[in-house]
């Protein structure tokens, strides 16, 4: 799967691990984003994911570098033959951090919780039974031969939380897992430290401290890199990199970013409901200028409805090249004139607003008006979530790059309602509702056969192609400085870095 | 009525007079004057911006191969990060913060003096809810009375003006209030009293008209402040909507680039120094001018 | 005396509840339920309704607010809607940074403005007084946040004297206090000059003058103790602008104090901090001003006549 630049493998880092001496205590890690919650079902941003690869453990995890799935909190599984039954073998003696034990009886409470979990509920809505024989083994039924359900198991959402804490807390309960790090002291909006759990059953981990101090300013987090103030800075502007690569004592690492930025249409508003103005927004959008201007060319041109890196990323696919005749043609096809369509656009940070601006020019010069709306993170994402569905366009992301099936799914994918009309799934901000593409992509969850599944998703991004509901722009780098010496930890695509093993020798 | 007009009569003289008075000591002070003419360049500059540049042309539209591009003979001030003429867009920022600025001191201005007015002539419990409404608002720190009003009723130019003209009426409410009560008792109020006028008509006619000199320094300071109000709610992201030129918005979007290309921040924050520069020397001119007392 | 001190507590009661409501009032009308910005793309309706409950959104605005009173009374702010934590507990984790600027901010203003004053107000009309005059009115006009921004190019960027930001011992102070406090500074150097000109001119001084006391021991023991007054009033008036001032400093220099809670609270939508971290801020700043008219009380005889007999 991810076959993508992964800097050092789990394994070597491991090794590594095992034979530091002395290394340095506290590691400092700036970062752009800050914290929001510590509860692994309350939230799905990349900063709070970092935080529970350190403070908890899921069933299994997923390899950075071959993308295979290997041992969790689970030392073994097994599968049943028509895929939908699993069982997990959890091993005795395993203690939260704060030394309450952990059996199969958590992991069942966990993923109970989870349905009622508006972050997590999509993830354990195929689990149609869970059992738990005894205090090692949790057996898990499905509703359907879910290929990608070991995939969702990984993800830092699954989290394995205890019932004994969380029953009793429901606030601080959640924060404590079975990782290697456990919570020690959070400032929300200042930094968030932990401690490493020294009874970690697979040894502790080399760095005794680790730091996540929240600088919003990219050039102020470099800065803080450069006086070493911290030991790592995460994201620096893409303006600033020379300042990493012309200073001996700092790395510039750069790991191609799964990210996929896309411009979200809600299909049925008026104008957008037309599929030749969407092809019309569709060829004015001119991706390299947006890279240009907005990351600094630090990008690449995406034209693919799935992650890149997916499984069943379309090479073939064809594509809208910036050309403002076709846009224009498109739009007279529509049966509007020029002049007669106005939308608005909502972006939150200021690099979609330099793209947001692009766009605003070009859709100016073949008629469509653009107006954008600026709103703060939260704000937007409460508009894109209200049942109201207010919105026309956005430029939004999508982050996750495990399962196609999640991806297609959540992004494309609706549901039938009780009165038997369609209602979209939570992330599909297009708002499509298409009986024929949920067939399809039903159809490609249980294929066995990996060359038919592929072949499968193929199809179902053809189709996205012709319709299409979103315009996707780019996937960028993720960039991070860190000092030359800084060693151990796992720089992810999806830039929700694995910090387990970082250390300074 | 009559002996009322000849009161109103005797009114406007003495304005004009006092007018003619204050021009007099104005025309004395060095640094009011360069205020004036300071702040009329601005303004003259705001008015004319359509004649230089052509909005769509040369204010939002994008030159993406011409970004941050250094001052030079055909871009002074440069260009930003999507290659839009840094100096183009000042000078047709100038448009947008006095007009926030203004907009924002006339609706203060309006609210405050009523409601001041009001409470000075009537007293009792109407004039102490308004004082300590007063109190209210200026125990909360502008700055953060603006951004919630902002963040409440969502960005746009239009609440970005009401928002810092609601921070900045408290003081036009003291003024005027204090104005009223000091010729509340004289004579010639009295007079309007026991010749039947109303109310408003003896506020309107003869005690606003003794406070508009005061009134008249307070905006004018107070239009300096409101443009700084402005511009630093642009700068924290709530202010005036891209691609307007607005001067905080341009700091806003500069400032991720103020390592290597720091001119990009330095221009609009220059244009929005002299600019309120030229407001306070004015304003502080007209304060002594009007006020014989400070004068040394 | 304590009459005084008395009423004017019992005064401070209804002001603080009406900012309480003024402030919520203003952040409960924001359009949008604040359910869906907090709320998982996938919630369904039973979720958002229980979500809702948790969040204390049920009930009108007014029950809301007499619910929010009663706990505030109580010295609960509600639960922060992002964190899950207690917003009265992130407010004191972030108050002692927020007073450790902005008392570095007056210390710093009063170091420049006092002397520059001074020296203006002794040599008024000389290129000095001037001097200080331009300097004075540079910096009223200046936004504040523009020239933190200068001081990190210059001082930061270029020179490397100081970090540009974060809250890592006393060098990480120096720039934002020097931000905020140069509009203080200047509104000080101004009224330092000016109450100094009319300390000098009076009667007592030109006596003490004829008697042959030295020029120096003039300025020193009796015009600066008398111009002191309304410089001291200049303190308690320009403290809730410190406090803004202070937001924009925070935002700049990444400093972790009130003013960035609140800017960061409302990027989130985080209505009960930022909520409360107004009412709180509010509160102080009429305490201080409190503080301040009692010590006037027990200065003025003309207050103290009144109320004590």
């Amino acid at each position: 799967m991810k076959k993508t630049v992964v800097v050092l493998s789990i394994i070597m880092a491991l090794f590594m691990a095992m034979t530091a001496y002395a290394s340095q205590d506290t590691i400092t890690i700036g970062v752009a984003n800050d914290i929001t919650t510590l509860d692994p079902q309350a939230s799905n941003t990349d900063a709070n994911m970092m935080a529970f690869t350190l403070t908890h453990e899921t069933l299994v995890q997923i390899d950075p570098e071959t993308g295979d799935i290997i041992p969790g909190l689970a030392d073994s599984w097994e599968v049943s033959d028509d895929g939908k039954t699993f069982t997990f073998h959890i091993p005795s003696g395993v203690t939260f951090t704060d030394g309450t034990p952990c059996t199969a009886n958590d992991v069942a409470f966990t993923y109970t919780i989870a349905k009622d979990s508006s972050f997590a509920n999509a993830k354990v809505s195929d689990i149609v039974d869970i059992q738990v024989p005894d205090d090692n083994t949790v057996v898990i039924t499905l509703s359907r031969a879910n290929q990608e359900f070991l995939l969702l198991m990984a993800h830092r959402g699954m989290s394995i939380m205890s019932e004994k804490l969380v029953t009793a807390d429901k606030t601080e309960g959640p924060w404590v897992g079975t990782g290697m790090f456990s919570v020690e002291n959070w400032v929300p909006g200042d930094y968030i430290s932990f401690v490493r759990n020294e009874n970690y059953r697979g040894g502790a981990a080399p760095t005794r401290r680790i730091v996540f101090k929240l600088f919003k300013e990219a050039s102020t987090r470099l800065i803080a890199l450069q006086t070493g103030e911290i030991d790592v800075c995460v994201d620096p502007a893409s303006t600033d990199l020379n300042y990493i690569k012309d200073d001996s004592k700092l790395k510039l690492i750069q790991v191609p970013n799964v990210v996929m930025i896309y411009i979200a249409m809600q299909n049925d508003k008026p104008g957008l409901d037309n599929v030749h103005v969407r092809k019309a927004i569709a060829y004015a959008s001119n991706k390299e200028d947006m890279i240009f201007a907005a990351l600094n060319d630090e990008g690449t041109v995406h034209n693919n409805y799935i992650n890149a890196g997916q499984f069943g990323l379309n090479p073939d696919i064809h594509v809208y090249e910036y050309d403002l005749d076709k846009a224009a043609e498109e739009l007279e096809l529509s049966g509007y004139k020029p002049g007669d369509l106005n939308f608005k656009v909502m972006v939150d940070k200021e690099f979609k607003k330099t793209a947001a601006l692009i766009l605003q020019e070009d859709l100016d010069t073949i008629g469509i008006g653009l107006e954008l709306e600026e709103l703060e993170t939260a704000a937007l994402k409460g508009r894109l979530n209200d049942a109201a569905l207010d919105y026309e366009l956005c430029l939004y992301q999508w982050t996750d790059a495990d399962g196609t099936d999640f991806t297609v799914r959540n992004m494309y994918g609706s549901f039938v309602q009780e009165d038997g009309t369609l209602k979209k799934n939570g992330s599909n901000r297009a708002n499509l509702k298409d009986a024929k593409l949920n067939e399809m992509i039903d159809e490609a969850l249980v294929e066995i056969d990996p060359a038919k599944r592929e072949q499968d998703y193929f199809e179902i991004e053809n189709y996205l192609d012709e319709i299409v509901p979103i315009v996707p722009l780019w996937t960028s780098f993720v960039n991070i400085g860190t000092k030359a010496e800084v060693e151990g930890a796992v720089w992810m695509p999806t830039a929700k870095h694995d910090y387990r093993l970082i250390q300074i020798p | 009525m009559a002996e009322g007009k000849e009161l109103r009569a005797h009114q406007k003289y003495k304005k004009r007079s006092s007018l003619g008075m204050v021009w007099h000591q104005l025309k004395k002070n060095k640094g009011a004057i360069i205020g004036l003419i300071l702040i009329s360049l601005v303004i003259i500059l705001a008015l004319c911006a359509p004649l230089i540049y052509d909005y769509k042309q040369d204010i939002v539209k994008n030159h993406v191969r011409e970004r941050m591009l250094y001052p030079s003979r055909e871009h002074p001030f440069g260009t930003d990060d999507l290659g839009r003429d840094i100096l183009a867009r000042v000078i047709w920022g100038a448009r947008y913060s006095l007009a926030v600025g203004v907009v924002a001191v006339m609706f203060a201005l309006v609210v405050g003096v009523t409601l001041g007015a009001i409470a000075g002539y009537v007293g009792g419990v109407f004039e102490d809810i308004v004082m300590r409404i007063c109190d209210i608002f200026s125990s909360i720190p502008s700055v953060l009375l603006a951004i919630a009003v902002v963040s409440a009723m969502g960005k746009s130019t239009i609440n970005l003006m009401i928002a810092v003209g609601l921070a900045s009426s408290a003081p036009f409410t003291r003024v005027a209030r204090a104005a009223v009560l000091v010729v509340r008792d004289e004579e010639y109020v009295e007079a309007a009293k026991a010749i039947g006028m109303r109310d408003w008509q003896i506020i309107l006619d003869h005690i606003l008209p003794n406070c508009v000199s005061q009134i008249i320094v307070q905006a004018t300071l107070r239009v300096g402040s409101a443009i700084i109000s402005a511009a630093q709610l642009s700068f924290l992201g709530l202010g005036v909507p891209a691609p307007a030129p607005e001067w905080g918005a341009m700091l806003s979007s500069g400032r991720q680039f103020i390592r290597d290309y720091s001119y990009m921040t330095l221009f609009p924050g220059l244009a929005i120094m002299l600019c309120v520069l030229s407001l306070n020397l004015l304003g502080d001119g007209l304060r002594d001018a009007l006020d014989p007392k400070l004068k040394r | 005396m304590w009459r005084y001190i008395l009423k004017r507590l019992l005064m401070l009661i209804p002001v603080l509840l009406a900012v309480a409501f003024v402030i919520y009032a203003i952040m409960n009308v924001a359009e949008g339920d604040p359910v869906y910005s907090v709320a998982g793309a996938d919630a369904t309706e039973e979720q958002l309704a229980a979500l809702r409950e948790e969040m204390g959104l049920n009930g009108s605005l007014i029950e809301r607010y007499f619910r929010y009173i009663g706990n505030l009374l109580k010295g609960d702010l509600g639960v922060s809607y992002v964190s899950k934590q207690d917003v009265m507990k992130i407010y004191l984790q972030r108050l002692p940074n927020t007073l450790k600027l902005a008392s570095m901010t007056m210390i710093f203003a009063t170091l420049i403005a006092l002397p520059l004053g001074i020296i203006a107000a002794v040599n008024q009309n000389s290129w000095i007084d001037t001097l200080s005059m331009v300097l004075a009115l540079i910096g009223l006009s200046m936004p504040n946040f523009w020239l933190g921004l200068l001081l990190i190019i210059l001082f930061a960027l270029k020179l490397g004297w100081f970090p540009s930001g974060g809250n890592e011992g006393f060098k990480s102070i120096i720039l934002p206090a020097f931000t905020v406090g140069a509009g203080l500074a200047a509104l000080l150097t101004r009224t330092t000059r000016s109450s100094m000109l009319d300390v000098i001119r009076q009667d007592y001084l030109r006596t003490a003058r004829a008697k042959g006391v030295p020029e120096k021991t003039i300025i020193r023991k009796h015009a600066l103790r008398n111009a002191l007054i309304p410089i001291i009033t200049i303190f308690g008036v320009q403290f809730s602008n410190v406090l803004g001032g202070s937001v924009l400093a925070e935002t700049v220099f990444a400093w972790p104090g009130v003013g960035r809670l609140v800017v960061d609270a409302i990027d989130q939508r985080d209505i009960p901090t930022v909520t409360g971290a107004l009412v709180m801020t509010t509160m102080l700043v009429t305490v201080v001003n409190l503080l301040i008219d009692i010590v006037y009380a027990f200065v003025d005889p003309r207050i103290k006549a009144k109320y004590s007999k």
